[in-house]
């Protein structure tokens, strides 16, 4: 079949178009009704009980489009009738290319038009009231507008008389131009719109019928802005057609749901965070923004991090915080000063005891491990390319020790894309690199000097260029066991719905001093009992910022790396969640890592991460109930509350804690005896005593299980460690203000790991 | 012949959950069969002391100043494990919430000693010996039905014993930690689980030793159990801190402690003097004999002698030592005047002025009866086979339950739980034992404060209809100062009472004899043990009007000032002249 053959007005029905099929190929076919889509007319005509002006209809269309190079279908959509439209239709169809179309069960116009659109083939879709006469002239000449409009609308020349002119005109200004902002006859009965538009705009889930199909395409055609022309058409309909009460409910209609559509426009306003853009655009498809290489849209993205979304739900949920606080006092008649003191107890006792319950669920559920037969009776033909990716900035001390364990990769070579990813302004380390004399697989790619100079738009930068089917990230400093490529590749081919794997972290330096040693204890529960537990238990995680193992299309479909988020790896964590791909699983195999070994170097990299926390919450939380819906329950939205702001929040409820315990045990100050009294001085005290109890004991607990024996007492201190992290978030938040997307690099020094870590 | 594996049937999952199932029924029938004997069949009555925790933990939720403070200086786990049952009515009324709470303490109890008899004796029929032997004992299901500490104790005793069991025989290194744990739940119940922390971390590095740790990991394992041991004697430190502003205030008043923070004083005067160390042991073992039956504690004994020798198993021993501790530990709390315990015989009811027949807290020894069962089981597990064993084994085991038997009857239908009708304790509060000053309380309670010394009031608190948060008592001790100076000014109803010491007694009954007072009160009700006076509101009014005083702000005249705050009314009062004609 051709073009050719649809130019004679003929019907293009799926039975023309299913015999063409049998001569062609498939591609062919394909096209040929592309084609033959673009010279078709879907005529739309709802109908209700509307029989005695569908023959008038049909003729008119037919007059119409007769001699014209388009080919036309008539769809009636039935709502409902019993004047044996039905029958009648189907009978016409002999003599007119007609579809009948019945409604279900949902009454209405804006129903009908919604069907027949769903049923429609065409290019251009045409809505037509059946009694309404237009000139054929007037027709094409709205025809021939779309060309330079997306919309045109009809708007009506003459009316019977002149009070209908005068109140007509009113509703018009009233509900057209004031409301809706739209210069055009909302009620017209003709309208010509072209159809691939309809593709791009989807609708409120709740779609309001009240209000008509028309009026809110006019309304979000208006808020996407394409053009809508409105042009002067002397057509002609019957007056009072279903009686003089009959023109009364229709308008009203519209106008009680115009009212609705303005309510909506107001809070949209007021409260943006509740009503997510409509499509949700993650990410702009090809990964081609070379200009900052942020390939999530904007909304997905900590580039403009405070945005009115966040103001607006934090102005709210002080709000909220303040109504409930109000609520209580009245209620119970404590102090503002007691009930805020309770609520901040109350929170801290629910993050103790949700870190109790993932702990126990990660000793109750061990992480599965690949035995070393598993490993040897691989054949390395099967195993997948992988690609190791390692930015590095000023790292030039480190290259011999990164060389030395990629070399020695239990992987066979050829299947190892390995990226260094340098800077352009860092010519050391470039220098360095070359000077190791690396092998053909190595290859080095020079990130461009452009904004943000952050860890996630180098990633952004080498994810390009990498062509494994594993993704995988190392940190300059840290050194994977040899084996870990090998145990990934296996445990994605043994579970090929896991979409990504955690590997835990150990520190090879953990008794370098005080410090490391506190570290390595926070590291040890967390990635050994806590990410587990998380995991396991399928919540939202922070994943790791290396060592964690990514199927290609996992982060092609979440849009890759925030490269405006400090602690990347916690977005992009919630962000694959969210896509459904679920909390991936644990990998039984161990990356050792340097810990910082200075207070300030310390502090630098807290306040990255805390700060890197507090954007992912603002941004994740931009939509707070679009939030809750990806991540399919109250419960995951509840641990994402806990996990990511709560992080930051415990962090701060601590320092506060201890600080009023001091105050209140040193100066027994009035307004403490007021905010710490009854029932709240027994739960801040339960808090202070059993959580801090609870923390430190998690604490030992994991170093002793990873035989860190000789760290075990250090974990007595845990409480100087958070007094520490209590005052890096205050200077994150900060940051967060004064320096929102600048890296602060933790520097590394030199260390030399003890043979059996990992070589 | 290819054989198949066999297969999981019903029979076999029945098999796992039988016994346990078995075990709780007999749990219960035992232990509903003695309370119901105790509560509508034959009543020895109840210690005193099980009347106050009750109302201890009923008061931490509902009394003129609830909180963690009522909880005295008693050892608090137990009031924590009453709340809820105290709270509901219906059981606190009819003094079963001790017996809810507790069963499920008995349960456990039980189960664990069947575990550890397991364990030890290497068939599951000694296990269901030993716990047969436990449960007959009238003792241990007396004092599950009454709200006291012991059984609480010997459910924690057996969970440290079990846990550590368990991690020698090859368990993870959280059965140790657990068993650590276990330690502060025992400190918790009882004070006398002091006497386990310096004992158990020794046990539990040498037993890491044992195991093939290395000295490292022996040390960081000690810490961790050090921390998790200590943890219960931390919470009481801070609690002394708190409300005796010593952290030491436990150790300081003794293992008999007042249950009240407005009374941490030193109670020595009840602990009788027993400075020879003999002495100690003797007493010790009177007690432990009255409470297990003679024939039994000897038998077992004997049993447990003999497995010292018989089962040379490092580990076996080492719990038939550790199932030694109890009794060893109230010996020397006995030596050095940390408890003071008293049984006919050794002369110290009379030298108290007790009588001769005078039983005061022999209970403590209960949990001694663990070294006789669990000995006896060894024994018997660690027989060789042969007929000759089979017949010891047998005759043994029969005179064992046959010992516990006729120990049961004598004390239930003989004796009639004698130990307990002459307990000192239970002698102290036969005063507020009668009916009559129950109904007295009823009748005069006319719905504002009720001053009362609550030493002589803990019965009468539970068994009265008065509300509890409208008693004004020692307990209440943000408030029961301001009261005792001007009682017209807060209390509506005054009791005095007329034996008992105490410094609030003998200050009221001081007070009580002065002008003023008698001006402001009329006596309603004259007994040798108390009187009642009711206030005398026109008296008050007046002197109010005389005064100028606004009379709203005076709680006994305004019953809707409950409670008032004693910071802010009583300045008040104090700041105008005062209310003395």
């Amino acid at each position: 079949m051709s073009a050719s053959r649809l130019t004679d007005g003929t019907l293009l029905d799926a039975t023309a178009l299913n015999s063409a099929a049998d001569e062609l190929t498939l591609t062919q076919y394909a096209e040929a009704v592309e084609e033959a889509s673009e010279h078709l007319v879907s005529v739309i005509v709802p109908v209700e009980n509307d029989k005695r002006y569908l023959q008038g209809c049909f003729d008119r269309l037919a007059g119409t489009f007769a001699g014209s190079t388009y080919a036309y279908e008539i769809l009636v959509v039935d709502d409902h009738s019993t004047d044996g439209t039905e029958e009648f239709v189907r009978a016409s169809a002999k003599s007119f290319p007609v579809r009948y179309i019945g409604l279900k069960n949902a009454r209405g116009r804006a129903r009908s038009i919604k069907a027949g659109l769903d049923a429609s083939t065409g290019a251009v879709v045409v809505v037509i009231d059946p009694h309404l006469r237009c000139p054929r002239d007037s027709f094409w000449d709205m025809f021939a507008a779309l060309g330079s409009a997306q919309i045109v609308v009809a708007n009506r020349a003459k009316y019977p008389f002149r009070a209908y002119t005068f109140f007509s005109y009113i509703y018009r200004w009233i509900f057209g131009r004031v409301m809706l902002w739209v210069e055009a006859d909302v009620r017209s009965g003709l309208k010509m719109f072209r159809r691939s538009l309809l593709q791009s705009l989807r609708f409120d889930p709740q779609f309001d019928p009240r209000l008509g199909f028309d009026i809110l395409l006019l309304y979000h055609a208006r808020r996407v802005g394409w053009t809508i022309r409105s042009m002067r058409v002397p057509y002609s309909r019957p007056l009072f057609h279903h009686g003089v009460l009959g023109a009364f409910p229709p308008r009203i209609s519209l106008a009680v749901g115009v009212v609705h559509l303005n309510i909506r426009r107001v809070l949209r306003t007021l409260f943006p965070f509740l009503y997510p853009p409509e499509p949700v655009e993650y990410f702009t498809e090809g990964f081609t923004n070379l200009n900052d290489y942020l390939f999530l849209s904007p909304t997905q993205s900590a580039k403009g991090h405070i945005t009115p979304e966040s103001i607006s739900l934090a102005i709210v949920g002080s709000l909220v915080f303040v109504l409930c606080v109000a609520a209580l006092k009245w209620a119970t008649g404590s102090a503002v000063i007691t009930i805020f003191a309770l609520s901040i107890s109350i929170m801290y006792i629910v993050l103790v005891l949700f870190k109790l319950f993932i702990m126990c669920v990660s000793i109750a559920h061990p992480t599965e491990e690949v035995a070393p037969e598993d490993l040897s009776a691989v054949d390395d033909a099967d195993l997948p390319v992988v690609s190791v990716m390692i930015p590095l900035y000023k790292e030039r001390e480190i290259i011999p020790q990164i060389f030395q364990y990629l070399l020695d990769f239990d992987y066979p070579q050829d299947k190892l894309d390995i990226i260094f990813i340098l800077e352009s302004t860092d010519a050391e380390t470039a220098q360095a690199f070359l000077e190791m004399h690396p092998p053909a697989h190595f290859k080095a790619l020079l990130s461009p000097d452009v904004q943000p100079k952050t860890k996630p738009k180098a990633m952004n930068v080498a994810f390009k260029v990498a062509r494994g089917d594993i993704l995988v990230i190392f940190d300059a400093e840290v050194i994977p066991e040899r084996d870990q490529l090998k145990k990934a590749a296996v445990m994605f081919q043994r579970h090929p719905e896991a979409m990504y794997l955690h590997s835990k972290m150990d520190v090879y330096n953990a008794k370098t001093n005080w410090i490391t040693r506190l570290y390595t204890g926070e590291f040890c529960y967390f990635y050994h009992y806590f990410l587990p537990g998380l995991v396991h238990s399928n919540y939202a995680v922070p994943i790791s910022g290396h060592s964690t193992y990514f199927r290609r299309q996992v982060i092609e479909r979440v849009g890759a790396w925030d490269a405006y988020n400090v602690a990347e790896d916690c977005d992009i964590g919630v962000r694959i969640y969210r896509k459904g791909f679920g909390s991936g699983m644990m990998l039984e195999s161990h990356t050792w890592e340097q810990s910082t070994t200075t207070i300030p170097t310390w502090v630098r990299q807290r306040t990255r991460w805390i700060q890197g926390f507090i954007q992912t919450s603002i941004v994740q939380m931009r939509y707070p109930f679009l939030l809750k819906r990806e991540l399919k329950s109250w419960k995951n939205f509840a641990v994402f509350l806990f996990l990511v702001p709560g992080n930051v929040l415990l962090n701060i409820l601590n320092l506060m804690q201890w600080l009023m315990f001091t105050l209140w045990h040193t100066t027994h100050a009035p307004f403490l005896q007021i905010a710490y009294s009854g029932v709240t001085l027994y739960l801040s005290t339960f808090c202070f005593l059993v959580g801090n109890f609870m923390f430190t004991f998690y604490s030992m607990f994991a170093l002793y299980r990873r035989k860190h024996y000789a760290i075990v007492p250090w974990g007595i201190l845990s409480f100087v460690y958070w007094i520490m992290l209590g005052v890096a978030t205050v200077r994150s938040a900060l940051h967060l203000f004064l320096h929102p997307h600048k890296w602060d690099k933790t520097s590394h020094a030199a260390v030399t790991p003890k043979k059996n870590h990992a070589f | 012949m290819l054989r198949l594996p066999p297969r999981k049937t019903m029979r076999s999952k029945w098999c796992n959950v039988r016994w346990p199932i078995s075990l709780f029924a007999l749990v219960a029938i035992c232990d509903v069969a003695m309370f119901s004997y105790l509560r509508f069949g034959f009543s020895p009555g109840w210690p005193s002391d099980s009347l106050a925790h009750e109302l201890n933990a009923r008061m931490m939720v509902d009394s003129l100043t609830p909180g963690f403070s009522q909880l005295g200086f008693w050892p608090p786990l137990l009031h924590v494990l009453l709340l809820p049952a105290a709270f509901s009515d219906v059981l606190y009324a009819s003094d079963s919430a001790g017996f809810v709470t507790l069963f499920p303490v008995l349960y456990v109890a039980s189960y664990l000693l069947f575990r550890i008899a397991e364990t030890v004796g290497g068939n599951r029929r000694y296990a269901w010996l030993a716990v047969l032997l436990f449960l007959m004992n009238p003792f241990v299901l007396y004092f599950s039905a009454a709200a006291m500490t012991e059984m609480v104790f010997i459910a924690a005793f057996f969970g440290f014993l079990y846990t550590w069991l368990r991690w020698m025989e090859g368990g993870g290194d959280g059965w140790v930690m657990s068993s650590a744990l276990l330690v502060s739940v025992m400190f918790l119940s009882r004070y006398e689980g002091i006497v386990m922390i310096p004992l158990c971390l020794p046990l539990f590095f040498g037993s890491a030793l044992y195991k093939g740790a290395s000295i490292r990991q022996a040390l960081a394992l000690l810490l961790m159990c050090a921390v998790l041991s200590t943890v219960g004697l931390g919470c009481v430190f801070i609690y002394g801190l708190y409300y005796g502003g010593d952290p030491f205030a436990f150790l300081s008043i003794g293992v008999r402690s007042s249950s009240n923070v407005s009374v941490a004083k030193v109670v020595s005067r009840l602990i009788p003097t027993q400075e020879h160390a003999l002495f100690s042991w003797k007493t010790g073992v009177e007690a432990a004999k009255y409470l297990s039956g003679t024939a039994f504690w000897y038998v077992g004994c004997f049993a447990g002698a003999c497995a010292l020798f018989a089962a040379w198993n490092v580990k076996r021993i080492a719990v038939l030592l550790l199932a030694a501790v109890p009794f060893v530990s109230i010996v020397l709390l006995i030596a050095i005047h940390r408890a003071g315990i008293v049984v006919p015989g050794l002369g110290l009811g009379e030298e108290n002025g007790w009588g001769p027949n005078a039983f005061h807290n022999t209970r403590y020894l209960l949990p001694a009866i663990a070294f006789p069962i669990i000995g006896s089981v060894l024994y018997i597990g660690s027989m060789r086979p042969g007929i000759a064993s089979r017949v010891a084994r047998l005759a043994l085991s029969v005179a064992l339950l046959a010992t516990s038997a006729w120990h049961l009857l004598d004390v239930t239908l003989v004796n009639r739980f004698w130990i307990i009708r002459n307990d000192v304790t239970r002698v102290d509060a036969r005063w507020s034992m009668d009916p009559t000053s129950r109904s007295l309380f009823d009748r005069y309670y006319d719905y504002g404060f009720m001053l009362v010394p609550r030493y002589f009031s803990e019965v009468v608190m539970i068994r009265s209809r008065v509300p509890i948060r409208a008693y004004i008592h020692e307990g209440t001790y943000r408030h029961i100062r301001q009261a005792l100076r001007e009682p017209w000014l807060f209390a509506r109803t005054v009791v005095v009472n007329y034996k008992g010491n105490g410094s609030e007694i003998e200050y009221l009954r001081f007070v009580a004899d002065t002008d003023t007072f008698r001006s402001y009160y009329t006596e309603v009700y004259r007994d040798p043990s108390f009187a009642v006076f009711k206030l005398n509101e026109q008296a008050l009014r007046r002197a109010a009007q005389q005064l100028g005083y606004d009379t709203s702000s005076i709680p006994s005249l305004q019953t809707s000032l409950t409670p008032w705050n004693p910071d802010t009314i009583y300045r008040e009062l104090r700041e105008t002249k005062r209310l003395t004609p």
